[in-house]
């Protein structure tokens, strides 16, 4: 079990009404169900209140970094105590 | 001519007088509209020995497709020119409201040639065109520009396009400005307009635009609006717009820092556009016929200077003025930076840029307080900048030397070529190559140098490509972005050719829908994908026709630097792996860099084959 911080970044704090998150997790899949399960609900009523009809997973809209460090979506990184991932949505700015 | 007004404003400004020409038919079915159509119209009109500031040089300002229509997000229009910043080929893309009301105004685009001997504006209404005096606009900033035209005519609606004090004196980087903030940023079409002694454009109209088939065209618009108005990227632009990319360009090392030297300044996160929801914004706006809504109003109470209400600075000019020197600015100095640049009108990117290299070529000793007037360029004087930006709308002092870019300011200091961060004179927007492999191509290859607008590489490789072109989509550090390049880069000229925002995520079927309806013709992606390509490679052999070979197709030693820390890692794109994988695609000479004979007769342009040689 790994105590690691999950960080919301850009438009996902906004959305989210969060930044950081400290979770006990075992892998990255946990992770991926803790984000899911806590956060998903709240990411759904948001993104409908806008007038987004399809639903939305947070993870599968989501890059991510690992202390800094480019995962991609199948990557499965042993995690431990102290790690940061950081969520970020799929977009840039022009 | 279903879908356009089927004519063309010439005004000859050396005269002072103004003729309609009917739109050339063939151009309009083969370019679409904005700049690619005003490009076919630019490669008859000028040569290598064209002055880019004299009464040769002309000045072409179209709108796109569906401008002015009930489509979704369709507002972006476009000019090209010869431009003065670089000696090359130059184009430049906005949104806002001034491509609609033009086509509205009953035009398809505006031709400025010559030179006026005193101060004038454009005024068209409903097809009728003047030149009047504008004596009485001269040396006004854009925003007093543009209030004070529409106080003439008592009519708020109309929209101007206008210079500020930077293009009447002549910086190179002088912009266009429309829609208080919206500009034709780059490549100097301003200061090509400040030549021509042309203060503004000012357009207005309600004039019926000729439809193919009005019930399919109505029905197609209101499908595409509505899978834009339900869109997920539509509602994270709505959320933070451009500027929430500051944050993700910290995570990733995508915004330049310290001149290319640093990973990217975290401090940025306090003005970025999550940052800009939560403290500061307390309206949206949008441009023409826009659901999505992603421009920002934000109220500063807090800081140096106050704002009742005023529209929040996008993510390039966020960084140019910021992190490129080293700059930890809080949202009051951001918004007073953008204001400023454009109350002067001119380009917030290639500006950041040159100010940044000159703290770069301070803070190495190269540059002293002798050579800059006694300003201290040390890394974060966030005072020496603000003074650094008056500097330049007056073409004044150091600032005079800043305009010119940093090309020209590393030939004057005696540094290497490479130390100068653009490709073919025109400095890198704010997406570092480093962090995305594939804009490392997009610069190298963009017609009027470094150029963020001709393919959204940074966005696919982010997985935000549109899913209808079905992009391969790699790591962001991979080196095989040939192909993914080339067909963002077709897709977004034909985006542009029609006028749809790159915001808009719209399925092609509908976008075939809508133009087809408009004009009567029948396209399709193959069709489309085949026009997008004809203007790539049309602005690539005006390029080459006004002296572009292969060796111009190289990043500069500087940004292909590793930087260890931060969101890069200390990875650096592959050019040499990838352009000749491109080249290979778009069927360019190895040396020469033309496209080949072969590839421009195919594509319909023999005429163009001839014109530059090509084999």
């Amino acid at each position: 079990m790994a105590k690691i911080n999950i960080n919301f970044i850009g438009p996902l704090k906004v959305f989210l009404g969060a930044q950081t998150v400290n979770v006990d997790v075992n892998n990255i899949d946990e992770a991926r169900n803790y984000v899911e399960t806590h956060y998903g609900p709240t990411y759904e009523k948001k993104l409908k209140s806008m007038g987004v009809k399809a639903k939305q997973s947070i993870w599968d809209n989501s890059v991510f970094l690992l202390n800094g460090k480019n995962i991609r979506q199948l990557d499965r990184p042993v995690l431990k105590d102290g790690d940061k991932l950081d969520l970020m949505l799929l977009v840039a700015g022009g | 001519m279903n879908g356009y007004q089927g004519k063309l404003l010439i005004a000859d400004l050396t005269k002072g007088m103004l003729t309609d020409e009917p739109l050339n038919e063939k151009y309009a079915r083969d370019f679409i509209g904005s700049t690619s159509l005003a490009a076919r119209y630019l490669f008859d009109m000028i040569d290598e020995k064209t002055d880019p500031l004299g009464p040769d040089n002309p000045l072409i300002l179209m709108p796109g497709l569906l401008n002015g229509t009930s489509g979704p997000s369709v507002s972006r229009w476009g000019g090209v020119t010869k431009s003065p910043y670089t000696g090359y080929y130059g184009d430049a893309n906005a949104s806002a409201w001034f491509g609609a009301q033009l086509k509205n105004a009953g035009y398809d685009g505006i031709i400025l040639k010559g030179k006026s001997a005193k101060p004038v504006y454009l005024y068209i209404k409903d097809g009728i065109a003047e030149l009047k005096d504008a004596s009485h606009l001269w040396g006004k900033d854009t925003y007093k520009t543009q209030e004070e035209i529409k106080k003439e005519y008592g009519d708020n609606r109309i929209q101007v396009a206008c210079i500020g004090p930077a293009s009447e004196n002549l910086v190179l980087c002088g912009n266009i400005v429309s829609e208080y903030g919206h500009c034709l940023g780059r490549a100097g079409l301003g200061c090509v307009t400040g030549s021509k002694k042309v203060k503004a454009i000012a357009v207005r109209g309600k004039m019926k635009l000729p439809m193919h088939d009005p019930e399919r065209f109505r029905e197609a618009t209101r499908l595409a609006m509505t899978e834009v108005k339900e869109g997920f990227l539509s509602m994270i632009m709505h959320e933070t717009g451009t500027a929430g990319w500051v944050d993700g360009a910290i995570s990733y090392g995508d915004g330049p820092t310290k001149y290319y030297t640093a990973a990217t300044l975290p401090e940025a996160t306090k003005i970025s556009g999550a940052t800009q929801v939560e403290q500061y914004q307390t309206d949206s706006t949008a441009c023409y016929s826009c659901p999505i809504r992603c421009r920002k109003i934000l109220q500063i109470k807090e800081g140096k200077y106050l704002y009742d209400r005023v529209e929040g600075p996008e993510y390039e000019t966020l960084i140019a003025w910021g992190a490129m020197m080293g700059l930890d600015v809080d949202m009051s100095t951001a918004v007073y930076f953008n204001e400023v640049c454009n109350a002067y009108g001119f380009d917030t990117i290639s500006s950041g840029a040159s100010a940044g290299y000159a703290f770069y070529l301070y803070d190495l000793g190269v540059l002293t307080e002798k050579d800059t007037g006694g300003l201290k360029l040390t890394w974060g004087n966030i005072d020496a900048a603000i003074e650094l930006v008056h500097q330049i709308g007056k073409n004044q002092g150091f600032g005079a030397i800043l305009a010119g870019g940093t090309k020209r300011m590393a030939q004057r200091y005696g540094r290497p070529i490479g130390e100068a961060v653009q490709t073919k004179g025109l400095e890198f927007p704010m997406h570092d190559p480093r962090a995305f492999h594939s804009m490392g191509l997009v610069y190298a290859t963009a017609a009027r140098g470094a150029d963020h607008n001709k393919s959204d590489g940074y966005n696919i490789d982010g997985g935000t490509g549109h899913p209808d072109l079905a992009f391969t989509i790699t790591d962001r550090w991979a080196d095989d972005k040939a192909e993914m390049v080339e067909k963002s880069q077709n897709w977004r000229a034909v985006c542009d050719s029609i006028g749809i925002c790159h915001w808009a995520i719209i399925p092609v079927s509908m976008i075939t829908d809508m133009i087809n309806a408009s004009t009567g013709w029948n396209m399709d992606l193959d069709q489309l994908l085949k026009t997008g390509e004809r203007a790539f490679q049309l602005q690539r052999a005006l390029s080459c026709k006004l002296g572009i070979t292969a060796k111009d197709d190289v990043l500069p030693e500087f940004a292909m630097r590793p930087i260890r820390e931060g969101g890069t890692e200390g990875h650096v794109p592959n050019m040499e792996k990838m352009l000749p994988e491109y080249y290979a695609l778009r069927d360019w000479d190895s040396l020469t860099g033309k496209p080949s004979k072969k590839r421009l007769e195919s594509l319909g342009m023999p005429e163009i084959a001839a014109s530059i040689g090509a084999k």
